[in-house]
Formats: C-alpha cells, sequence, structure tokens
C-alpha cells in the first residue's frame, strides 16, 4: 500500500514537471529598520484598506510556473515601522471618518494601497537579476476625512539570481522595493516642515496630543478595534 | 617526502586553476591613515539596474581586511544600511562626497553616523563577466556507465573600482580600481576537468591589499 502512494506521489511529481504546472507561493517576509529621521510633530491616524491587508499578485511566466506573491501581511508591519519613525503618534483606525463626523485624536490620516505589482524573472529580461516594481497610491486625509492630497509612488527592486532559490529571490528583490518606497517617502516627508491640511487642524483638537512617547496608540487601537468590530459604527469620533 | 606531497598538490592546483593576469591602479587626493576606534565598511553601489558589484566579493574584501597583518575594523554592509535606514539605499545614496555635509546636517542621520565609530567609507562598483565561450562538449549515459568527451572554454572579466570617502573630512580621498581577466578551460575524456580561471578572487585581493596599504599608511 505505501509503495503504491510512493509511485502515485512520484508519477504525480513528475506529470506536474511534465506540464509546468508548478505553482510557487511566496509568502512575503522581511525585517525593516525604523528610519533614521527627525519625526514630524504629528499625531496621524493610518488607514490600511482591505485591498492592502490582502493584497495578492498571481501570474502564470512563460516557462509554465504560476508565482502566488503574497504582500498584504508584511506591508502592514512594514508601514507600522516606517510611520513610527515618520510622525510623534501613529494610531491605526479601522475606517476613514464618515461625512459629518471628526477624528480627534488625529492631526491627519494617511492611507497607503498598492495599485499594481509587476516582476519580472532572469529569463524574461536575460540578466542575472530578479526584478520587481510596486505601484502605491499614498492619500492624506484631514481628520474629518476630507482627501488632501494622493499621488503615485513607484518603487524599483532587484537581487541577484541564486540556483534554484527563485522564491528567496523574489522575496528579496520585493523587500528591497518596498525599501524603496520607504526612500521615497522619508525623502518627501523629511523636505517638508509641515503637511498642507494637516497643520490647521491641530487648534481644533479636543485635547492635547502627548508627543513625547511615539509609536502606535495601542489602547486607541483596541477602542478602534472594539467599535469595528462591535456596533459597525466609524471609528472616527 | 612531505615536499613531494606539498609540491604535487601545489602542481595539482596549478593545473586546475586557469590562467590570470591582473592589474590594479590607485589615485590618490588626499591623506589617510587610521586611528584605534576608527573602523572601515565597504558598500557595494547598487542604483545600476544592470548589474551591480556581488555581495560575495564585498565580503571578500572585507575578510581580506580584517584578516593578515594589521587587521582593520570593518563594519557589516547590511548592518551599516540599516543603522542609517534609508539614506543609504540604492535611490537616497550619495553619488559624490560632496553630498556628504548636506546629509549628515540633519542631526539624527549625523548622530547615528558617529554611533556606528566609521570614518572611511569605500564604494565598490563593477562586476564579473563571463563571455560566451567556444569549444564543444559531448556527454552520454548507459546501461554501461556514462562519460563525455570535448574541450570547451570561455573568458572572465572582472572589473572593480573602490572609492575611497573620508567622513571626517567629507572628502573623496582617492580611487584604486582592479582588473583581473582569464581563460577557463574544461577538457573533458570521460571526466570532465574544469580549470577556472578565478578573476574575482585575484582583483579582490589586489584591490584588498592596495586598500589596506591606502587607508593605513599615512600619507
Amino acid at each position: 500500500m505505501r509503495r503504491h502512494s510512493s509511485r502515485l506521489i512520484i508519477l504525480a511529481t513528475i506529470a506536474s514537471l511534465l506540464c509546468g504546472c508548478i505553482t510557487t507561493q511566496v509568502p512575503v517576509e522581511g525585517e525593516f529598520p525604523a528610519p533614521v529621521m527627525r519625526r514630524l510633530p504629528y499625531a496621524v491616524g493610518v488607514h490600511y484598506p482591505e485591498a492592502l491587508k490582502t493584497f495578492t499578485h498571481e501570474e502564470k511566466v512563460p516557462s509554465g510556473r504560476t508565482w502566488v506573491v503574497s504582500l498584504g501581511e508584511v506591508h502592514v508591519s512594514f508601514f507600522d515601522q516606517l510611520f513610527t519613525g515618520m510622525f510623534a503618534k501613529l494610531i491605526r483606525i479601522e475606517e476613514l471618518p464618515a461625512a459629518g463626523s471628526r477624528n480627534r485624536q488625529v492631526d491627519g490620516i494617511i492611507e497607503p494601497l498598492i495599485e499594481d505589482f509587476q516582476f519580472a524573472t532572469p529569463g524574461q529580461t536575460q540578466s542575472k537579476f530578479y526584478e520587481v516594481w510596486i505601484r502605491y497610491r499614498m492619500s492624506l486625509y484631514s481628520p474629518a476625512g476630507k482627501l488632501i492630497e494622493s499621488w503615485p509612488l513607484s518603487a524599483y527592486g532587484k537581487s541577484r539570481s541564486q540556483f534554484a532559490q527563485a522564491r528567496d529571490s523574489i522575496n528579496d528583490a520585493t523587500v528591497v522595493a518596498m525599501r524603496d518606497a520607504a526612500a521615497l517617502l522619508a525623502t518627501k516627508f523629511k523636505a517638508e516642515s509641515e503637511v498642507p491640511g494637516w497643520s490647521a487642524t491641530q487648534e481644533e483638537k479636543a485635547g492635547p496630543v502627548d508627543y513625547t512617547e511615539p509609536g502606535i496608540d495601542a489602547d486607541e487601537q483596541q477602542t478602534q478595534q472594539q467599535r469595528a468590530a462591535g456596533d459597525k459604527q466609524p471609528a472616527a469620533l | 617526502m612531505r615536499y613531494a606531497r606539498g609540491l604535487l598538490a601545489l602542481a595539482f592546483g596549478a593545473l586546475l586553476a586557469g590562467c590570470v593576469t591582473s592589474q590594479v591602479e590607485q589615485v590618490r587626493q588626499g591623506t589617510t591613515g587610521i586611528s584605534d576606534g576608527e573602523a572601515v565598511v565597504i558598500l557595494a553601489r547598487r542604483h545600476h539596474s544592470g548589474h551591480e558589484a556581488e555581495s560575495s566579493f564585498t565580503e571578500c574584501i572585507s575578510e581580506s581586511l580584517t584578516s593578515g597583518a594589521a587587521p582593520l575594523d570593518v563594519r557589516a554592509e547590511q548592518a551599516f544600511v540599516d543603522t542609517l535606514f534609508p539614506w543609504f539605499e540604492p535611490r537616497t545614496a550619495p553619488l559624490s562626497a560632496d553630498t556628504l555635509p548636506k546629509l549628515l546636517g540633519e542631526p539624527a542621520i549625523a548622530e547615528k553616523l558617529a554611533g556606528t565609530g566609521v570614518r572611511y567609507i569605500v564604494w565598490v562598483d563593477g562586476m564579473t563577466e563571463v563571455s560566451e565561450g567556444a569549444g564543444s562538449m559531448t556527454c552520454a549515459v548507459g546501461p554501461g556507465g556514462g562519460g563525455c568527451f570535448g574541450f570547451t572554454w570561455w573568458d572572465k572579466d572582472s572589473q572593480y573600482e573602490a572609492s575611497v570617502w573620508d567622513l571626517e573630512t567629507y572628502e573623496d580621498v582617492g580611487r584604486i580600481s582592479a582588473a583581473a581577466q582569464g581563460t577557463s578551460y574544461m577538457p573533458a575524456v570521460i571526466v570532465p576537468i574544469p580549470l577556472i580561471a578565478r578573476t574575482q578572487a585575484t582583483a579582490c585581493k589586489g584591490l584588498a591589499d592596495q586598500l589596506k596599504d591606502f587607508l593605513v599608511v599615512q600619507q
């Protein structure tokens, strides 16, 4: 019986190799350092849309191999780390403020989104590198949920091809592209002493914001999650 | 008897390696010298889309500098880049020493850099290229065994340049270039015997030896 099963496994493997229908899953993993920069004096709400949290790219390359690259989870931790280093305080919010309401805990809201992901293998480009392009859309909102600015951000990463390690190479190229995105964002915000549309709202906050303890406001995050899970009311106050 | 074995091993090693010719050049533009507590970091230029110096090459230089007589204190490349994230990424890394004052004018960045203890940044650019070879080889496997017959060869060309920046004076204090060319051969009579020209290793040794002299000797 055991012999029969092993034969079936071998036959299935050979059949999948012959028809080229191999699927490779790449749940992108990486660690990102906090950016070295002067924190901008804002309490910022970050909103991760469902499309970002669950973003997956699936593509069948000419060799017949199908790649499934999962980018959502790693991007949430990546942006958390990045924005924590960029702003005085970061609060994760579950939903953008509904019309007529205002989130009084934040000076502004930032929403990252992945619009497109592309990659190329060395076989496609006749080079020694796996290459990755990620196009993001970054949106800045006022505490009332009004769109202030929205711009595309294109990041690029490459990783040297290594024998029998295509999965690692795609992962590494993606991480390099994400670091490139961080470089672009840090450069943009480093050049600006204030974000238009955010500074004006500071006087309208209900209470003072603690700028001495940077990082994600855990209590606020929990409250937001409870609200989102409970009566489905908008997270904004 | 022991000497005979040593000579035999040496001759065998020489036979297995292809011939390599190399050249190292240096241009000094400023004074150097390194004190106790000062470190060096070797960084690969990664902003070109078509090529970048192999991490094995920068690691080879780092290992050469930290070994032998008068070893230098060399910081790990990735740890240095992470410490100063994101200002030494391919897109943001300074391309000329003239931009260092502006970058280090940011107190947070200057403080982090001072914490690393790095006095010299050595930027390495270049690559090893393998040209298309010639010759032919045929291999076959049968019930009684297998084997190969033929002869192939190919050229390898390693070209690297190291640019040395002094973080104390914000100056590009010099450049060292290393080039190594060689031809690798693979004759096969039943068993293929690769005679590899180790051009990258030769370029690494030439560049690292010159770099150590360049940094240590006060001029």
